[in-house]
Parts: C-alpha cells; structure tokens; sequence
C-alpha cells in the first residue's frame, strides 16, 4: 500500500480510529501489528509470511543469545546468514546469475543460465537491516532481548516505517512499543503538519520535476544540456520523493504516538561528501558506519587500511540500493569522493593559506556548489540503470546539442527550480534561523496557531500544483 | 480515560471508513471476482477492465507522456502525446478492425503498424482493415499526438459471426460470449453514492476528533479551519472560470443585418463560405456566418440554441456544415480548455440537454449546488491557471522582457519544447493517458442517433419554425480521382438522409462532386479559397437558397 494512494488515506484514519479505542497497550500492538501486516499484504499476502519469518527467527536467536551465552556467537552468525539470505535470494540472486553467466561466456564458456521469477518483497531491504540490528545489538549486550514475541514482531513491522524505512535501532524504538503511548495536541498537531509537507513534497514537488527528469530520460538522443537538466529535475525528485516518504512515516506514527528517527537534514546544503552522508538517509548512514565500518576497524587503522573500510562501506551501500552495477558504481563513486575529500583536506591544512574565517561565506558557498555538483553527477549514475547509456551520457560534452537545446534545458531548469522552491526556502530558512527550531520538528508552543495556516498553504498548493501524474515512491523498489 | 462522546465517534469514524473502503474498490472487486475470470474464461475480450477511477485504464504502458502548450509535459489539456496499450485475446478468425482518432495516430498489433489516421487525409471516420488473428494474446498499442486538446481515439473490432461492431474501452467490457452484465453494471453504479455519503461521514467525523486534539479553543479551531477552507478562493480569486458570453454581441448584429440565410459551422464553412459573395449571387439578399472553430455538433447545437434563436430573426434557412460522422457523435470535441472556453462564450449558463447528451450528466439540484460549490472553491477551476502561470514564469526567467517581441519568443522556445519532446525523439519508454473513447459506433447510425445531438437540433429548428439544412463537405479527395465513400459510409449517408427526410429536414452532401479537385484544398479538409468554392456552393444548393 502506498502512502499517496486513497486505500492509505482511508486505512490511516481507519487505524487511528481503532488503535485509540482499544484499552490497554497490549490491545493496541496487537492491533497495529495485524494492521502492519496487513499493509505488508495489501499487495502480495506472502509478503507478510516473509516478514514473519525474519521476525520468528532474529526473535529466537535474541532469546537464544540470552540463555546460552557461549554459543552466542554461532546464534548471530546464524541469524546473520539467515537474513541476508532472504536478502541475497529475494535481491540478488538474479543479479548474482547474470553476473556468472556473463563472466563465463566472456571466457568463452556457454552456460544454461537459469531465471527465477523472484518478485522483490517490498521493503525487505528495511527490515532484515533492522532485524540484524536488533540481534548485533543484543550480541553487544547494547540491548536486551525481547520476550515478548507481539511486541518484537510489531518492532520490526511497524506499518509507518515498514516499506522505506527510517531504519529504527532497537534502543528507539523498542521502548516505546513496550510503554503505552499517549496522545497529546502536540503530538497530534505534528503529526498533522508532518503529513501535509510530506504530501506536499511528494504530490507536489517530486511528482512534478519527476516527469520533467522521466521525460529528458525518455528521449532517444538528449544532448549535454538536457541530460544535466534532467539530472538536476531527478536530485530534486529522488530527495523531496524520499523525505516525503520518511516525513509522511513520522507523521503517521506521530498520531499513533510513536516518535521515529529523521532521515534527512537538508542534503543539498551539505558543503562535503562526508558531511552529504550525515544529512541523507541518515539511518542507513549511521546504520553502515555503525555495523560495517566501525566493525571493520573505521579510521583507526593505518590509512590504507581506513580508505578500504570507506570503500567497502559505500559499494555496500550502493549494492543496498538495487542489485545492479549502476547501484554499486554509484557507490564507489561517493566512496572516492569522502576519500578524496579527506586528501584533499590533509592537503590543504599543509599549505599557508589565508585565514580561513576571513573567506568564509565565499568558500562556503563554492564548497557547497562543488559539493552538489558532485552530488549530481552521483545520481546520473543512480538514475540510469543501462550502464552503456550511462557511459555514452557521461561522455556527451557541451558540444554535443541541437541548436535549441540550451534554452529547452533552461527552461526545464527553471521550471523544476520553481517547482522545488519550497524545499530550498526550508533549507535556507533551517540554516538561518531554524537551527533549533526546526519546521518538521516540534514549533515552539507560541506558535502553535501558526500551524494550521502553514497545514492550509500546503493542502492549497497540494489542491492546485499537484502533478497529473502521481508516481509510486522512488525507496519502494529498494 | 477517553471521553464517552470520542469512544462513540472513533465507531462512527470506523464504519464510515470501512463503507468507504468497500464502495470504493467494489467495481475493481467485481472485476477481479466475476469479470475477469469470465474474461479469461472467455478467452475473448479485454482481460482486465474495470477499475477504480472512471478514467484509469488498464495498460501495461508506463505514466503518461504528455504535451501541454504552455505547460510542456505536465498537462494534457492542450497539445498532448500519448501511448496506450491493452491486450486483445480472440479466437483464431478473420477480424476488422476500426480506429478513429482526432489528430495523427498509429494503431498497432503485436509491434506492427495496423492503421494510420492522419489529420488531413480526409479519414474522419474509422478506416478499417482485415485482419487474420491467431488465438492467444496480441498487444494493441495506440500512439496519438493531439493538438487540439480533448483528443479522443475509438477502437473497434468486427467481431464474427456477426460482425457488429464492438468497441473496445477500458472501462467497458467488450466480451461477447460473456452474457448479460447488467446486474454486476448496477451494484458497481451503488457505489458512487455510497463513497459519497460514507466518505462525508467520516470526513465530518475525523474533524469532530481532530480539531479538539489538535488546538485547545474549539472555537478557534473553526474559525481557522473554516478560513482554510475559504483561503484558496480567498487566495485565488474565481478568475477566468467565467468567460464573457457573446450571446447578446451576435444577437445585435444579427438582428442589424437581418439575415436570410443564416450558416453554422467550423473552420470548414469559414474556408468555404465568404459571405459578401454569396450575399452579392443571391441579388443582394443578405448572409451571416456563425463559425466556432473546431465545434463539432454540440457546439452547432449551442450555437443554435443560443446564439441564432434568441436573435428573434427568421432567416428563410439555417444550413449547418457537417464532415462524415461527425453529427452523431456527441461527445466530440468538448472538453479541454478551448472547447471549454468556447462553450462558456456561446452558452450563458449550464445546458441540461447539453450536459445529458456530451458528458452524460444530469442538470438537478444536486449538480447546481456542486457547481454553485465549484464557484465558491475555485481551486479546482484555477489549477491550470496557476500551473500554466507557473510554466511562463520559467519561460520568461529564460527569456526575460515584456514586449512583443519577448513573448513571441518565449512562444517559440515553447514550441520547440514540444517539437524536442514529440513522439519521433521518444524512445521506447513511452506511456499511457487515461484516454476517452467513444461508446458508440457512430457508422451504426441508426444506434447513434437517438443519443446524439441531431435530434435536439432538429426540435429546436421546428419549435422556432426555422427551415434547415445539413451540409456534408467533401473531405479531402485523392489526387487521382473523385473522393469515395466506403459502403459503410454510403450506408451510414444513407439512413442519414432518410432520417432527415422523414424529419422534413434537407441535406446536400458533396462528396464525388467533380468539381471541387485536390487543387481546390489547402491544409486538411479546409478549402484554399472560399471565393472559389461559394459560387459552386450557390450552384449547387441553389434550390435550398430560395
């Protein structure tokens, strides 16, 4: 079930509803869990019977950690093995046989290559990292296991987050399935503010300079300024697309008085890769440094060593993103750019230069430029799968355009710029004067009232500049 | 502990929404349940059909690809571009398969081109061709490029043994060995109403809950969420929805110039008819032309009503231009924002035979509040404006300035937006729109009739005691030789002409006329010269003109 769609703005309410009605908590996780499930299921029923299992099994491998300590290891590796097992079937098992087949007819060796007809379970990409989480965590003695087995289940299927994520730790998330929620005006009124940016993004901003990236993309022959522009409409789509989703999760779970983590702190204003990865799907960031990179010995190790870490780390993360090479080329690619940016930074703290303060906001603004101009070019990777197209795009140079091209592409530009403006306006206003107050967090009691007349501008423009085309979310496929 | 009064409200909030869940997926319900295993069954007919939204259809194309004049890519309603595709599942047999479409099209069987429409060809009516189909599953694909705005395409298929036309839609099932679904037809038409009454329901009730929670004054509640109600028509003044209706214009003038012979049509009478002529070869007796261009029979039936009638004159005949089956097709050419427009200038108000026949909606109470709704909430009306307004401020940040001169170009950089993004430049990632088809067989003229304005138009004439005549204009002709109907085409004329007979009502068709050569036209079915063609017109219908 998608968030845009009327069968969740029906089912929402529906759960609300009932969810408020039952008496006591333990009514209440039951219900939502079925609720989650039902969600998981509304597409493919056997989704659910997934989820259930890696649920069933990382459940058991908790309790089992806790009664026989000395086999703990063998009991993650075994829990570990199990997830990414599903994950590899169900993600890359085709990939995985069309890599092999490729191979061996590059060596001249003809081979029966056989397809399985797999149908990638929705948001198994979310869940199994939040299971395995849960079960690294109670190996680390971070967390203890749950016991009971509703509440468990309910942590790693809880509908909001279920199919993009954010991706929630156990120490999040647990304590609040475990204690009885309370429903209060503020939360309600978050949550409700939450919803209609979401929609707004998504409806409105993602949709919209979605079609314009789709409809560069779609064309036979794009020239160099087109392809930069389209490139330029899909960063605007990929990211109001995702922070609508996590905004319309957090709203969501808001109103049934769970809080879940941010995912994203206004990307486009990092001034750095690494400082990119801190504001971009911050839970699978944190996720990745915290189960990969830091297990794999992080930076303190000699630097070799450390750049290796980082690499795999981010072709890990492009390999999370779809089981395709343009996924793990993107991957490296911002891998080489944290590297390259820590280089460049040993680099320049060795040479005489002004003092930095007194260049700054020029520097900030050419660091941020480069920044989101590297950024871009990550996503013209993301955004075409065929890697030959991908290369012969990446080769077209200013020169390669129709007479007409420049003014088709500024005016596509322009229009995808007009359509983000309210992304870019929150980004800056966040940067000036919402540090603390950030407008997708709490507001300050005092301007409680200010709420709803923001929640009207936003269900205006919803009404007025949604796009004809509404599209599925861009995360559902991952 | 939460209040008694919330308790009962969270139950009422979960019946409505569970009313609203089912009447809302009960059409897509009964299709997966009895349509579509009857489909598949059948092994005939659409496979998939029904669903939720009247217009979705079932494709397995991608999102719509779309050109939109000002709004390049992100609005139908002007020029657009689509591709649609369905399957087709017949017994092994000889098939004919229809295709009309209103601008260029291409119809496609299993990857290859079947029947091509052009504008221009003079093919208003659906070619048809033979085909032989193997039993199994052949994929149609529809590629349209309309420049007109409300572009429609019908396919149809002839269907053995008895070869009626059955049109294919997707929203309609054409399964012949299906039975009656009459039934099924009915509970589905349950469902708006009860989506609309749950769905007012739970709206009513989920404020009751919310607006408490959300603020501590209730009354300040209201008040805030009532002027979000209003801020869009507060912000968005009702502008545009109303375009100014010329009805009294032309009433003055014709009743200055007192006309004996009085024309309505299209661009086809004005590229045929010159007035000051035909005015001058008949002695002096004076002519007026009502030409709406691009109406079809809904607007000459408007045009009528409207603009002729309540003139008070009697012209000694009204003469209404007409191309191929154009006047037993309703719909055609009513929707998008010209026709729209132009609707609005030549009707003062909501038509109810109008609306019965074109959309086939009903003028009552109800729809009077709705619209008297849509005029106090004028989002809906606005959001082209405000999205086309949103489209020219990208183009004027790329070609800045405020004279002519300026907007000229910014005109041109959109065209060659559009001609960038035509279909020749799209590769194979192309898509559907939800598409509007014709219900009808509008060649089975004796079906089509009945629904159509023709009869409405015909009353009019006879209570206002206005003698008439229907003129076919001769489509574009071959360069070798005379124009020729097809024999569904010379059947469709023929029960054409006996109808009007039967009404009293004259028709001249010039079809064949040998006259009027390839060398008379110029785009299209247009005439190049209208002095030309008016002394033929006098020759010919000399006896209507007396």
């Amino acid at each position: 079930m998608s968030f845009n769609s009327i069968p969740y703005l029906l089912f929402l309410p529906m759960v609300f509803a009932v969810y408020w009605l039952l008496p006591t908590r333990m009514w209440q996780n039951v219900f939502l869990l079925a609720a989650s499930y039902f969600f998981l299921g509304f597409v493919q029923p056997w989704f659910a019977l997934l989820i259930l299992a890696v649920s069933s099994v990382n459940y058991l491998a908790g309790l089992a950690m806790q009664r026989w300590p000395r086999q703990k290891r063998l009991v993650l590796v075994s829990a570990l093995v199990f997830c990414l097992g599903v994950l590899g079937y169900f993600k890359y098992a085709n990939f995985f046989l069309d890599n092999v087949a490729a191979l061996f007819a590059a060596l001249g060796l003809t081979t029966f290559r056989p397809s399985l007809a797999v149908i990638l379970p929705v948001g198994i990409s979310f869940y199994t990292f939040q299971a395995l989480a849960y079960s690294v965590d109670v190996y680390r003695k971070r967390t203890e296991p749950q016991r009971n087995f509703i509440d468990f289940c309910l942590f790693i299927s809880f509908f909001p987050q279920l199919v993009a994520g954010p991706i929630e730790r156990s120490g999040d998330l647990m304590p609040q399935v475990e204690n009885r929620r309370r429903v209060t005006p503020a939360r309600i009124n978050h949550g409700l503010m939450l919803l209609c940016w979401g929609f707004f993004k998504k409806m409105v901003i993602a949709d919209n300079t979605g079609l314009i990236a789709y409809k560069v993309f779609s064309l036979t022959d794009p020239g160099f300024y087109l392809v930069w522009t389209g490139v330029f409409a899909f960063a605007i789509q990929i990211l109001a697309d995702f922070w609508a989703y996590t905004d319309i999760a957090r709203g969501s779970a808001l109103l049934l008085g769970f809080r879940l983590s941010r995912n994203f702190d206004h990307p486009y204003f990092a001034t750095s890769p690494a400082d990119f990865w801190r504001r971009w799907h911050m839970s699978l960031s944190y996720w990745l440094r915290d189960y990969v990179y830091i297990p794999l010995g992080g930076s303190r190790v000699g630097s070799a060593r450390a750049a290796g870490n980082i690499m795999i780390t981010f072709l890990l993360s492009g390999l999370w993103h779809g089981a395709s090479w343009n996924f793990v080329l993107w991957g490296g690619y911002h891998g080489l750019l944290v590297l390259g940016q820590r280089g460049l930074r040993k680099l320049v703290l060795r040479l005489p230069l002004p003092d930095p303060g007194r260049l700054r906001p020029g520097v900030q603004g050419a660091k941020w430029l480069v920044t989101f101009v590297l950024v871009c070019i990550g996503w013209l990777m993301f955004r075409v799968t065929d890697t030959d197209r991908l290369f012969g795009l990446l080769h077209l140079a200013p020169w390669h355009a129709g007479p007409d091209e420049a003014g088709i592409a500024a005016y596509l530009f322009f229009l995808s710029l007009l359509y983000s403006l309210p992304i870019w306006l929150h980004g800056l206003a966040h940067l000036r004067w919402m540090r603390h107050h950030r407008l997708g967090d709490a507001l300050p009691d005092r301007l409680l009232m200010a709420r709803p007349l923001l929640m009207g501008l936003l269900l205006l423009g919803i009404l007025v500049l949604r796009s004809p085309e509404p599209s599925t979310f861009i995360y559902f496929q991952f | 502990m939460m209040a008694k009064r919330h308790r009962i409200a969270l139950l009422v909030l979960v019946a409505a929404l569970a009313g609203l869940l089912v009447s809302l997926n009960l059409a897509a319900l009964v299709n997966r349940l009895v349509i579509a295993p009857r489909a598949v069954r059948a092994q005939q007919g659409w496979r998939v059909c029904f669903s939720g939204p009247a217009r979705s259809l079932p494709v397995d194309g991608y999102t719509a690809f779309l050109e939109g004049g000002s709004r390049v890519g992100l609005n139908p309603d002007f020029h657009h571009v689509v591709a649609w595709s369905a399957w087709f599942v017949p017994e092994t047999g000889q098939y004919k398969m229809g295709f009309a479409a209103d601008g260029t099209a291409d119809l496609w069987l299993d990857g290859r081109p079947v029947i091509r429409v052009r504008p221009g060809t003079g093919s208003r009516h659906a070619p048809e061709r033979w085909l032989a189909l193997r039993r199994g599953v052949h994929l149609l694909r529809v590629e349209l490029d309309s420049a007109s705005g409300g572009g429609e395409f019908s396919i149809g298929v002839r269907i053995p043994p008895l070869m009626r036309m059955k049109h294919l839609e997707g929203d309609m099932v054409a399964m012949p060995r299906l039975g009656s679904l009459d039934t099924w037809w009915w509970i589905m038409r349950l469902a708006r109403p009860m989506a609309l009454f749950s769905g007012a329901l739970a709206m009513s009730v989920l404020l009751y809950l919310l607006l408490p929670l959300t603020l501590a004054h209730r009354s300040l509640a209201v008040s805030v969420t009532v002027l979000l109600a209003l801020a869009p028509s507060l912000l968005i003044p009702d502008m545009g929805r109303r375009e100014p209706y010329i009805g009294p214009m032309v009433h003055r003038e014709l009743a200055r110039r007192q006309p004996q012979f009085v024309f309505i049509g299209n661009s086809m009478l004005w590229s045929r008819i010159d007035d000051n002529l035909l005015s001058h070869l008949l002695g002096g007796v004076p002519t007026y032309s009502i030409v709406n261009f691009g109406g079809l029979s809904a607007i000459h039936y408007l045009a009528l009503k409207y603009l002729l009638i309540p003139s008070n004159i009697h012209p000694r005949r009204v003469f209404i231009f007409f191309r191929g089956t154009t006047l037993v097709q309703p719909s055609m050419r009513t929707t998008g924002p010209y026709y729209e427009a132009l609707i609005r200038r030549i009707s003062p108000g909501p038509d109810a035979e109008f609306e019965r026949l074109a959309h086939g909606r009903r003028v009552s109470v109800a729809s009077g509040l709705r619209l008297a709704l849509n005029r106090l909430f004028a989002v809906q009306g606005n959001r082209r404006s405000v999205r086309d307004a949103l489209g020219q401020a990208a183009l004027f940040m790329v070609v800045p300035g405020l004279d002519n001169e300026h907007a000229k170009e910014r005109q041109q950089l959109l065209a060659r937006v559009n001609e960038r993004f035509g279909l020749k430049n799209v590769g194979a990632a192309m898509d559907q729109e939800s598409m509007r088809s014709n219900a009808r067989d509008p060649l089975a003229f004796r079906s089509a009739v009945n629904d159509s304005f023709l009869p409405a138009i015909i009353r009019l004439a006879r209570e206002h005691d206005l003698p008439l005549a229907f003129i076919r204009v001769q489509e574009r002709p071959p360069a070798d030789g005379l124009m020729q109907d097809t024999p569904e085409m010379q059947r469709f004329m023929a029960d054409l002409r006996s109808y009007l007979e039967q009404n009293n009502v004259a028709l001249y068709d010039f079809t064949g006329d040998p006259e009027l050569p390839l060398a008379m036209y110029g785009q299209g079915d247009h005439i190049r010269e209208p002095k030309e063609y008016t002394p033929i017109f006098f020759k010919r219908v000399r006896t209507l003109l007396q």
